[in-house]
C-alpha cells in the first residue's frame, strides 16, 4: 500500500490516501484502517483525500461502508478535503456517500474531532 | 510585383479601395493590397483546380472575420469577393466563365458563413460573460460566503454556480454559505434540484448550506409539488441566515457599548 499512509497522532488517526486507488486496493485499504483502530484505540479518524482526481461508485460505497464500520467499533469517521471537480462529479453521478461527516481541510477536521465545533451535518439519510 | 492578369487586377484593387473597407478606415490601402493579392492569387489557384483551395479559404477567413470585427454589415464584407466579378472573366482566358462564377459564388457563400460564425462567437462569449457577471460569490465574513442568485437558474448555469461557489470554499476555507434565492423568478422541482445538489456538493466538500430568501410563495409552491428541502437548512430571509452562519461559527455581534461595559 504505497499509495496510502495511515498516522496515528494522539488519539486520532489520519489516513491520506494519494493518487486513484483501484478496488482491489480500495478493499485492502478498510482492513487496514479498521486493523489500525483497533490497534490504536483511536477516537476518530480522518481520511484526507485532497490528492484523489477521482471518486467513482464502488470507492464510494467503500468510504460509507468504512465510516459506518469505524462506527461501530466506537470511532468517528470525517472525510477532509475533497477537491471541488470530484464533489461536483459525486453529486452529477446521484452518487451518495452516506454516514460520512466532511470537513474542508485536516485541520478543520481535528477541530471538529477535538470537539471544537460541530461538523457538517452528515451526507444522507444517516443526518 | 505583378500578378497573373495584372491588366484586371489593377482596376480591381481601385475598386475595392472604394467600397467602405477602405472608406471607413477598416483596412488600410497597403492591406488591401496584400489581401487582394492574396485573394486573386488564390481564385486562379481554385480556376485551376476546380474547387477552393485551403490558401484560399484562409484568405477569405480573415476577411470575414475582419469584416465581422470591424462592425461591416454582411454585404459590405461580402462586397470584397464579389466586387471582382467584372473583372474575373478577364482573369483567365479561354477558361470557361461559367466555372469561374461558380468558384467566385462559393468563396462569396463561404465569406457569410465564416462571418455569422465569427458573430456567433461573439454572442457566446458575451452570454458566458453575463452568467458570471450575474453570480458573484461574495465573501461576506471570515468563513462565510455569500451568493445571491438572479436570474432563472439552468442546469448550466447551476453547474457554473457550483463550480465557482466550491472553488471559493476551499480557497477561502469557509465553512458557511448562504444561497439567496430571492432574485430567482419561479421555484420549481427542477431549480430545487438543482439547489439540493448545490447543497450536497457544499457538504460533500466539509461546508454547510443555508438557503434564504424562502417567500411565502415558494414555500407554498414547494410543499404543493411535494419537493423536500427538509435536507437543507433554509429561512425566509438573508439577514436571519446570515445571523445563523455567525451562530454556527460561533461568533456574534454585540452592541459596542456591550462589550465596553464587560
Amino acid at each position: 500500500m504505497e499509495k496510502t499512509s495511515i498516522v496515528k497522532i494522539q488519539n486520532v488517526l489520519i489516513v491520506t490516501l494519494q493518487g486513484d486507488i483501484d478496488d482491489h486496493s480500495a478493499q485492502e485499504l478498510q482492513q487496514e484502517i479498521l486493523q489500525s483502530v483497533i490497534h490504536h484505540q483511536v477516537s476518530g479518524v480522518v481520511i484526507e483525500v485532497s490528492q484523489l482526481e477521482l471518486v467513482d461508485s464502488y470507492m464510494g460505497r467503500i468510504l460509507s461502508d468504512t465510516a459506518r464500520m469505524i462506527r461501530l467499533m466506537g470511532a468517528e469517521t470525517l472525510l477532509a478535503g475533497l477537491r471541488p471537480m470530484v464533489a461536483i462529479t459525486i453529486v452529477e453521478m446521484g452518487l451518495s456517500i452516506e454516514g460520512v461527516k466532511t470537513a474542508l481541510n485536516l485541520e478543520d477536521a481535528l477541530e471538529v474531532l477535538k470537539g471544537g465545533r460541530a461538523a457538517a451535518p452528515s451526507l444522507g439519510r444517516d443526518g | 510585383m505583378s500578378v497573373k492578369g495584372q491588366e484586371a487586377f489593377t482596376p480591381w484593387l481601385s475598386t475595392v479601395q472604394k467600397t467602405p473597407w477602405v472608406t471607413r478606415g477598416v483596412v488600410s490601402i497597403e492591406e488591401t493590397e496584400r489581401l487582394g493579392r492574396a485573394l486573386w492569387e488564390g481564385m486562379f489557384l481554385a480556376a485551376s483546380t476546380g474547387c477552393l483551395p485551403e490558401v484560399l479559404q484562409k484568405t477569405l477567413q480573415e476577411i470575414s472575420v475582419m469584416g465581422s470585427r470591424n462592425h461591416l454589415t454582411p454585404t459590405e464584407t461580402a462586397q470584397f469577393v464579389f466586387s471582382m466579378r467584372p473583372y474575373v472573366k478577364d482573369m483567365v482566358r479561354g477558361q470557361g466563365d461559367n466555372l469561374l462564377m461558380t468558384l467566385l459564388d462559393e468563396a462569396g457563400v463561404y465569406v457569410f458563413e465564416v462571418y455569422l460564425k465569427s458573430r456567433e462567437e461573439v454572442i457566446l462569449n458575451q452570454r458566458q460573460d453575463l452568467l458570471e457577471l450575474s453570480t458573484p460569490v461574495i465573501r461576506l465574513w471570515d468563513g462565510i460566503l455569500a451568493v445571491p442568485l438572479i436570474g432563472t437558474m439552468d442546469s448550466k448555469r447551476t453547474q457554473q454556480i457550483m463550480e465557482k461557489l466550491l472553488n471559493m470554499i476551499v480557497d477561502t476555507s469557509a465553512r458557511v454559505t448562504i444561497l439567496d434565492i430571492t432574485g430567482v423568478p419561479t421555484v420549481d422541482t427542477m431549480v430545487a434540484n438543482h439547489i439540493l445538489k448545490t447543497a450536497a456538493a457544499v457538504r460533500l466538500l466539509g461546508g454547510s448550506l443555508i438557503i434564504t430568501g424562502i417567500s411565502p410563495a415558494i414555500a407554498q409552491t414547494m410543499v404543493y409539488m411535494g419537493v423536500d428541502l427538509s435536507s437543507v437548512i433554509t429561512r425566509s430571509i438573508m439577514q436571519d441566515g446570515i445571523a445563523l452562519a455567525l451562530d454556527m461559527l460561533d461568533k456574534e455581534i454585540v452592541l459596542k457599548s456591550h462589550s465596553t461595559a464587560g
